[in-house]
């Protein structure tokens, strides 16, 4: 059960777009940010805002990256896994955090903190190897960079 | 005569006339060049997600190797589909394609009729070189009809395509992206569409395959026939495919003035009762078995008799409206031949006139075909809840639906949303707030303008139902044993759960 406050405010986005299925993303992430990733029960709440069937609403949330059907840490990191990052040293970024973390890709560190995913191209290619954390992107990350980056993450992130 | 709109193109060293809007692609298949191609389908369109139909344009703009699907054919453009550019292009792909393919063909159904097996040998593809792992898929079970073996998809799209924009049905779809994509539903279960089984003849290779013929037979081994389909009266065409005098699949057969490409899945699953064990196949006379020519002998010695004895007035010729229109013409004919006083189609009066009313409103000037159907600019559905009566016809209105039709339902009881095929009866009466299904006033995404319906504008009342049954249109109380418990009950459609409008198709 999401909040009525939400669903109001989600059913008015519908509204507003030119066609429903345009509030999809939306939809999808606005439901993402309150239960923490895509439930199942998202999924269908998506569905009845959206007035198109559940499976129609999978075909989308598994079709965008940042959108998590399964549950995922506080902070999801995701490391540019596309080709000008892999030229500048990506793929010893990714390694390198799966070594700090002591999770491979695509897991969440045991405390809930961290989820680690590779992801294709952030949009970032002149300044690889680029990393995205919650909602900022990092430039140029080295993996000292990355290491300071979890750590600000995790001042944050504490109580 | 030329058409002001007639585009001339010259594909390899053939020169070719067709309308403005062609694609190279179908430009070339009129003048029988095949050109492989997977994504791209007369019923559905292109895609351009194969990527696999690359032909060398040698004059005219762009130039170069391109996708002879996403291509307008222009004016003056020449065109080679032998150039080795392309063909290297091609067979490339192709081979792309078959990395992740399990070249399992010993053990699949559409092994023989498979548009993969011919496009890869037409392709030039004939040695793997990739010894790599695979992707692999957990097969859905999708119904008793239809077999899922994902692994060897070739991501054309055509299934999600047909099933939710030429179809209308929602429960399947493709999910993922990239190399982690997947054609299914959102779980197991029967999928919805009363058309489901054309994936079995859309998928170009046997990712969907007929259940029901499972392992049963190659194509060779079938005895075809081009023939018409019985179970309702719109005649679409159909290949009816039998291995030992079993009818083991039927398959659409293409006719593009009534069922284009498809078949209802009614006319595609119901062959139980023409395999069924107590159907009669041994002619008998006073319970004794006879040849067939021994029992239309005494058949005859019988009906002369009973001609002397009672005179021709008292014989009656009884026809049925499920009959086919071959048998009930022959029925007229005996009836001439033995000059009987009767003869008779339906079972009560009224409905008999209401038919004759309604044959003698048409003619060849008003009568529209399946093909007019789906051009239509306006639909006016008089009482009828097509899925049940003629479910193809369903499908064309959707089409016209699609391409911007008005649709109007007089008469009531059945909305719209049935004949887009959006919508079936079966969810309608499972839960009117069920999450997974859209209220009947959505707008389909495929169709941002369409205008809603209004179910009941203007209708007059129904007309009073003889026997309280519904008319043409309603089965009678009184049915055969066979069709209440026949174990091999044919899949209803879906779509007509609600027992009114479901014809028996035992017999």
């Amino acid at each position: 059960m999401i909040p009525e406050q939400l669903r109001q405010e989600l059913k008015r986005r519908v509204a507003d777009a030119v066609t429903p299925r345009e509030a999809a993303v939306d939809v999808m992430k606005e439901l993402q940010r309150h239960c923490g990733w895509l439930t199942d029960e998202a999924v269908a709440e998506a569905a009845v805002l959206l007035g198109i069937s559940t499976l129609q609403v999978e075909e989308l949330a598994t079709f965008y990256e940042m959108i998590y059907r399964r549950p995922v840490g506080r902070n999801v990191i995701h490391v540019c896994d596309s080709v000008s990052c892999w030229a500048m040293g990506g793929e010893t970024l990714l390694a390198h955090l799966e070594q700090h973390m002591g999770i491979a890709t695509g897991q969440t560190t045991p405390d809930g903190a961290f989820t680690l995913l590779p992801c294709s191209c952030l949009g970032n290619c002149g300044n690889g190897p680029t990393l995205m954390i919650g909602e900022t992107i990092h430039h140029r990350v080295t993996p000292e960079d990355a290491r300071a980056i979890l750590a600000r993450a995790m001042d944050q992130g504490a109580p | 005569m030329n058409h002001p709109n007639e585009i001339k193109l010259i594909i390899d060293d053939i020169p070719v006339e067709v309308p403005e809007g062609t694609s190279v692609l179908e430009a070339a298949l009129s003048v029988d060049i095949t050109i492989p191609h997977f994504c791209w389908h007369p019923a559905l369109g292109k895609a351009g997600a194969c990527r696999v139909c690359a032909v060398k344009v040698l004059e005219g703009s762009p130039r170069g190797v391109q996708m002879s699907c996403m291509l307008p054919a222009q004016d003056g453009m020449v065109v080679s589909t032998t150039d080795p550019e392309a063909v290297a292009l091609r067979k490339g792909v192709i081979e792309w394609l078959m990395i992740n393919h399990p070249h399992d063909c010993p053990v699949c159904d559409e092994g023989g009729e498979c548009q993969l097996q011919d496009f890869t040998i037409a392709g030039g593809h004939g040695l793997r070189r990739y010894d790599g792992r695979k992707r692999t898929y957990t097969n859905q079970y999708l119904g008793e009809y239809i077999e899922h073996e994902m692994n060897r998809c070739i991501q054309c799209y055509r299934c999600a395509r047909f099933y939710q924009e030429y179809a209308g049905a929602t429960d399947f779809g493709v999910m993922g992206r990239g190399n982690m994509i997947y054609f299914g539903r959102q779980g197991d279960g029967p999928l919805e569409s009363p058309f489901s089984g054309n994936l079995v003849d859309i998928c170009p290779t046997g990712v969907f395959t007929d259940k029901t013929a499972r392992f049963r037979a190659r194509y060779w081994d079938y005895d075809l026939a081009p023939s018409v389909c019985p179970h309702c009266s719109l005649g679409c065409n159909i290949t009816p495919a039998a291995r030992y005098r079993e009818l083991l699949k039927v398959i659409a057969r293409r006719n593009d003035s009534v069922n284009g490409w498809f078949i209802c899945d009614r006319g595609r699953f119901s062959n139980g009762a023409v395999n069924a064990p107590e159907r009669p196949r041994q002619a008998l006379a006073d319970n004794r078995p006879v040849s067939c020519d021994e029992a239309m002998d005494a058949l005859l010695e019988r009906l002369t008799e009973f001609l002397e004895l009672n005179g021709p007035a008292s014989l009656a010729i009884v026809g049925s409206p499920r009959m086919s229109l071959e048998g009930n013409i022959m029925a007229a004919r005996l009836r001439e031949l033995l000059g009987a006083g009767t003869l008779s189609y339906f079972d009560d009066r009224l409905q008999a006139e209401r038919t004759m009313e309604a044959a003698s409103l048409l003619t060849t000037a008003n009568a529209a075909s399946l093909a007019d159907v789906r051009k239509a600019d306006l639909v006016a559905i008089m009482e009828c809840d097509l899925l049940a009566e003629a479910p193809m016809m369903a499908l064309a209105v959707r089409q016209a639906w699609r391409g911007g039709a008005r649709v109007y339902v007089v008469g009531c009881d059945v909305p719209f949303d049935s004949a887009q095929g959006t919508k079936t009866l079966a969810e309608r009466s499972r839960s009117p707030a069920s999450p997974t299904h859209p209220g009947p006033d959505s707008v389909p995404p495929d169709r941002p303008d369409a205008p809603r319906t209004r179910p009941g504008a203007g209708c007059p009342p129904p007309l009073p139902a003889p026997g309280g049954a519904r008319g043409w249109s309603g089965s009678r109380p009184g049915v055969c044993s066979r069709t209440r418990s026949h174990p091999a009950t044919p899949r209803p459609v879906r779509g007509s759960a609600t027992p009114r409008g479901q014809r028996c198709p035992h017999c």
